[in-house]
């Protein structure tokens, strides 16, 4: 990110107040992006695209923006329409969706919740820090590599189900951890 | 508040991470979020930390990777192929990227776009499919094409991991990347190291033992990263430079001289132009890069312009100067009536392969002062073993400006188009396949036409002038 606002200053000064505006705006609201989209797409599947997708559009048309106006809210719709869009795809593949009325439902309280996004992936961060080897090593595999439990599982010599109830578990006590974070943070 | 989510949910909500879920138990979960706030609140909370999970780990680098228990299979094999985590981060040279119109978002990450290799099931890949996960080149070379633009040439063997639109893990084998404008960034790591590139062209070198790593730069700067995790801002390597990874120096870098020639640059052409002066000078090529081993090759001679036809007698091969297999029979090659005996087979044993400069030499027979112009095809033998049914289909090829198209029927017609026309050329032609050559007898003439395949979807004409024929989509 600092990459970008050292571009930035390369520009010409015109229009360049509004360029740093905008890109300060959305290097601010990644994490909540990330969270809204990922509660609508259920999982980890196409969130980097759609994330990014909505980024380029944010920047592409940065210009219209009114300083002033609500960035979050000009993002979350635009993020909006490219899940709906993402969504009619998969419904034509065939796969399951959740309903129109869920859909909505699952927007309104990711929206609400998001304001705690930052404080939320700050915590992971710091329960991450407190994670075993071994299940650092576990969470490495999966969520850095995109490794396939069941390679892992015949690379570490152990049953497949085995490895998708340790993930289960510690996906549980990250969860766990992170709550205790934020509270301990709250006033 | 938080819940502790019941056997139920937690089960309901894994499935959504695992992909496992069935129709019905999505309605299931939809029920319990729709009744209650805090089974919605579980599952909002269990999605974020996915994909935070994936933010946090995927800017980290990777550890190395559990070592395989030795009695079982090669861990990569006993799986299916690994998914593949895109590095989505928004990023400066992104966004010039995609509004450029340089990337398509909805692109693969990478595509085989030349040479041989399998998935990880041992399957061959087709020529231009895309590319998932782990990527296996036997002996020979692969051309790898990230969708950031990214080219790589890798030469096995070799075992090559897509992570990303501009990202991949080299397991072992020798890999030569050409980074263009608005691609840099692209990031090659392996097991103890890593590469970030600036605008390049740079080879990395990952012997399968536990030999040392060696990077060298063809062209521009790169950043070696050293070590299993790689924190560090990385030493640069300029042009020329070529640094080996050594756990006795306090960098964990030694610099060593570039050998260049040990990195294919190039994806070799298996096509070797010819220019016949009529002075019965040899023709020479080298073949370096497409003598990858042991066995039997095949070196068809097409005519396409100039004097009726060229005379050959005497094919060989030769190592570092040395003749290790020669062919030596007459053959004439000219269009399709003065064409016989223009394919030439040319046996490495295995105590005859190495590395080394490999030249194939051609006689051209009688000093007739003529000028002739064509290629010579080299070829891996073992596309002889090609049958019948592989043969069957619609091919495409362009020649002297016209479109054509063949079809060969099951049943042993053909039929051939001309700029979407219907033609009688085959009208009463026959085709069979014998050893892995087709032949399109025509019974008027007592000609035939003769084809190889070199692979599914590449027809070569042996004895006439016109280039290769692809499969039909």
């Amino acid at each position: 990110m600092g990459n970008m606002k050292q571009e930035m200053a390369h520009e010409g000064s015109e229009g360049r107040g509004n360029d740093v505006f905008v890109a300060e705006e959305i290097r601010v609201l990644q994490p909540a992006l990330r969270e809204y989209v990922a509660a609508l797409l259920s999982g980890r599947d196409g969130v980097d695209d759609l994330v990014q997708e909505t980024n380029l559009f944010l920047w592409s048309k940065r210009t219209d923006f009114v300083e002033g106006t609500n960035f979050r809210s000009w993002a979350l719709r635009v993020a909006w329409f490219k899940v709906m869009a993402a969504r009619r795809d998969r419904a034509r593949e065939g796969k399951v969706v959740f309903s129109d009325s869920m859909i909505e439902m699952l927007a309104e309280r990711a929206e609400q919740r998001m304001q705690e996004a930052d404080a939320r992936l700050g915590a992971l961060r710091i329960c991450l820090e407190k994670t075993r080897p071994q299940d650092r090593r576990l969470l490495q595999w999966k969520y850095a590599r995109g490794g396939s439990l069941t390679e892992l599982a015949a690379a570490c010599g152990k049953a497949p189900t085995a490895i998708h109830k340790s993930l289960s578990r510690l996906r549980l006590a990250l969860r766990h951890c992170v709550e205790n974070q934020l509270k301990s943070a709250r006033p | 508040m938080s819940m502790q989510p019941d056997r139920e949910l937690r089960k309901l909500v894994d499935g959504v991470i695992d992909g496992t879920l069935t129709r019905s138990e999505w309605a299931r979960l939809e029920e319990r979020m729709e009744a209650d706030r805090a089974a919605m609140d579980y599952y909002l909370e269990m999605m974020g930390q996915e994909t935070m999970l994936a933010e946090i780990c995927g800017a980290e680098e990777t550890e190395p990777v559990p070592q395989a228990n030795p009695r079982w299979r090669p861990w990569w094999a006993a799986a299916a192929a690994a998914m593949v985590l895109a590095a989505g981060v928004f990023t400066w040279q992104a966004l010039q990227k995609r509004e450029s119109g340089a990337t398509m978002d909805d692109s693969p990450l990478a595509r085989l776009t030349g040479g041989v290799a399998d998935d990880v099931m041992g399957r061959r890949i087709e020529s231009g499919a895309a590319l998932t996960g782990k990527v296996l080149i036997g002996k020979g070379l692969a051309e790898v094409t990230h969708r950031s633009g990214t080219r790589l040439l890798i030469e096995g063997p070799a075992q090559y991991e897509i992570t990303g639109p501009n990202a991949g893990r080299l397991d072992h084998g020798k890999l030569v990347a050409e980074v263009p404008p608005g691609a840099e960034g692209y990031t090659v790591v392996w097991r103890d190291g890593k590469v970030v590139d600036l605008g390049t062209e740079f080879a990395v070198d990952v012997p399968e033992s536990d030999g040392p790593a060696e990077v060298g730069v063809f062209r521009g700067e790169v950043r070696v990263h050293p070590g299993a995790r790689p924190q560090s801002e990385g030493a640069p390597l300029y042009t020329g430079h070529a640094v080996r990874l050594s756990g006795s120096t306090t960098t964990g870098l030694r610099s060593i001289p570039f050998d260049q020639e040990r990195f294919v640059r190039r994806m070799p052409t298996r096509e070797l132009s010819w220019y016949h002066r009529g002075d019965g000078e040899a023709f020479r090529w080298n073949v370096s890069h497409l003598v990858w081993g042991a066995g039997e090759y095949l070196v068809v001679f097409k005519w396409m312009s100039g004097a009726e036809a060229l005379t050959v007698e005497k094919v060989e091969l030769l190592l570092d100067g040395e003749v290790v297999s020669v062919d030596e029979h007459f053959s004439s090659v000219g269009d399709l009536s003065s064409t016989v005996g223009n394919v030439y087979r040319l046996k490495v044993g295995p105590r005859h392969w190495r590395r080394g400069e490999w030249e194939l030499r051609a006689w051209p027979g009688e000093k007739d002062g003529a000028k002739t112009e064509g290629i010579a095809m080299f070829e891996d033998a073992t596309i002889l073993g090609t049958s019948g049914e592989d043969f069957q289909g619609v091919w495409e090829y362009v020649h002297d400006g016209k479109n054509y198209r063949r079809a060969f029927h099951p049943d042993g017609t053909c039929t051939l188009w001309v700029d979407g026309k219907a033609s009688d050329y085959f009208q009463d032609a026959r085709w069979q396949v014998n050893g892995g050559v087709l032949r399109v007898n025509f019974p008027a003439s007592q000609l035939a036409e003769e084809h190889l395949l070199r692979d599914k979807d590449s027809l070569l004409f042996i004895n006439q002038p016109y280039r290769n024929a692809r499969r039909a989509r």
